[in-house]
């Protein structure tokens, strides 16, 4: 199962990204391989809809479950669609965070 | 000639100028493009002789053909499409944000099953008419709704000219703003000789100077001694068309919402004198 974590740089290391649709990476832990990929967010600046074209790109990936900040009400509305469980972090590193949640991935 | 009036904040008496100025000058038009709070009516009193309601096309999936291909949300610049392909068992999901479509037809056009048709959604009201002063126009927003630069496009339109227009434009340096100052003579620059005031001068400078639009520069609730704006002006070689002195009858006439230029009051000087002014530039 694909999990994404809202991150501030492209490493494990890095600390998580309270924003939703304008935040720098978005990393994606897979629970079965244990694995990390990384993906530049290309909606951090854009003009609108940041957070739906945020939204679109994570249901695009298949993720299950999202961990991050905030979510605007748009970004909400699709990441409830598309079925995406939400875990509030604001703060930590991405792979601290992933380790203190990891029994609740299912 | 089109004169816009405006400001780079709210409250710093930018529809006070407006409605004076189009009283002053016989014959002349004045447009209100504060759309999301438009009040010059109260100060001209018009006659409104015809509404239009405003409408935009925003897409909507038709009954079917939709191959939940994602090909339209990937397209809309804005954001405003989201589609989530299906299950095995069920369909998928297509979401529209009416809020943030800008109309521009790319999804419409290019989806590749012709499964998107266009639903005009209402966003506001053009109004036209007539005061004792010349021809009236204003915009009014709905409520919640942010399409204020396609509103000011459409009131641009229907609005009935006059030699002289007068233009109050929406507070701050936003789309709405800009949309409305494109195309105008000449914009008038309200502000107050205060550090607020300073700033949002000169954020309101930089956008008329990006758009390429003479302007020159009111005080408005002047003390006097305005050096904070003066200093300004002249480093950036801007011309202080009027100072409107700051008076208790004046700030109580203007919130009861009555013109400061009506016959017989000592404050119509200002007006004529800046009506003089502006139509020389
Ligand atoms: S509306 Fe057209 S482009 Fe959009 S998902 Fe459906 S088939 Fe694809
Ligand atoms: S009309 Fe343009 S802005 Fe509106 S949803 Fe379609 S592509 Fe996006």
């Amino acid at each position: 199962m694909k999990v994404c974590i809202t991150a501030q740089d492209n490493n494990e290391n890095a600390q998580v990204d309270p924003r939703f649709g304008r935040c720098a990476f978005f990393a994606f832990y897979d629970t079965d391989s244990g694995d990390y990929q990384f993906f530049q967010n290309e909606a951090a600046f854009a003009d609108g809809g940041a957070g739906t074209k945020a939204g679109n790109f994570i249901a695009g990936k298949g993720v299950r479950v999202l961990m991050t900040g905030h979510l605007g009400p748009n970004a909400e509305t699709v990441v409830n669609a598309a079925g995406i469980r939400l875990i509030t972090v604001n703060s930590g590193a991405v792979k601290d965070v992933v380790d203190r949640e990891k029994a609740g991935f299912k | 000639m089109k004169i816009a009036i405006a400001s780079g904040k709210g409250g710093t008496g930018k529809t006070t100028v407006a409605v004076n100025l189009a009283a002053v000058i016989q014959g002349s038009c004045l447009i209100d493009c504060d759309v999301e709070e438009p009040n010059a009516a109260l100060y001209l009193n018009p006659k409104i002789e015809e509404i239009n309601k405003v409408e935009l096309p925003v897409p909507r999936l038709k009954e079917d053909g939709c191959s939940y291909c994602g090909l339209c949300a990937r397209l809309c610049a804005f954001g405003a499409i989201s589609v989530l392909p299906g299950s095995a068992a069920g369909k998928g999901t297509l979401l529209v944000f009416d809020h943030l479509c800008k109309s521009c037809g790319v999804c419409m056009g290019l989806c590749p099953e012709r499964a998107l048709k266009e639903e005009l959604r209402a966003i506001g009201t053009v109004e036209t008419g007539n005061s004792c002063y010349g021809t009236f126009a204003r915009g009014q927003l709905d409520i919640g709704e942010v399409a204020a630069p396609a509103l000011i496009r459409v009131l641009k339109q229907k609005a009935i000219y006059a030699p002289v227009t007068i233009i109050d434009a929406p507070p701050g340096t936003s789309c709405a703003m800009i949309n409305t100052i494109n195309g105008v003579d000449l914009c008038v620059l309200v502000t107050e000789p205060t550090p607020f005031g300073l700033n949002d001068l000169k954020l309101a400078v930089e956008a008329v100077r990006k758009a390429s639009i003479p302007f020159c520069v009111v005080i408005n609730r002047s003390m006097g001694d305005d050096e904070i704006i003066e200093q300004y002006c002249r480093a950036e070689g801007a011309e202080i068309a009027a100072k409107i002195p700051f008076n208790m009858e004046m700030a109580r006439r203007s919130s009861e919402g009555g013109l400061l230029c009506a016959t017989g009051t000592v404050f119509r000087d200002y007006f004529t004198h800046l009506a003089e002014k502006v139509q020389k530039t």
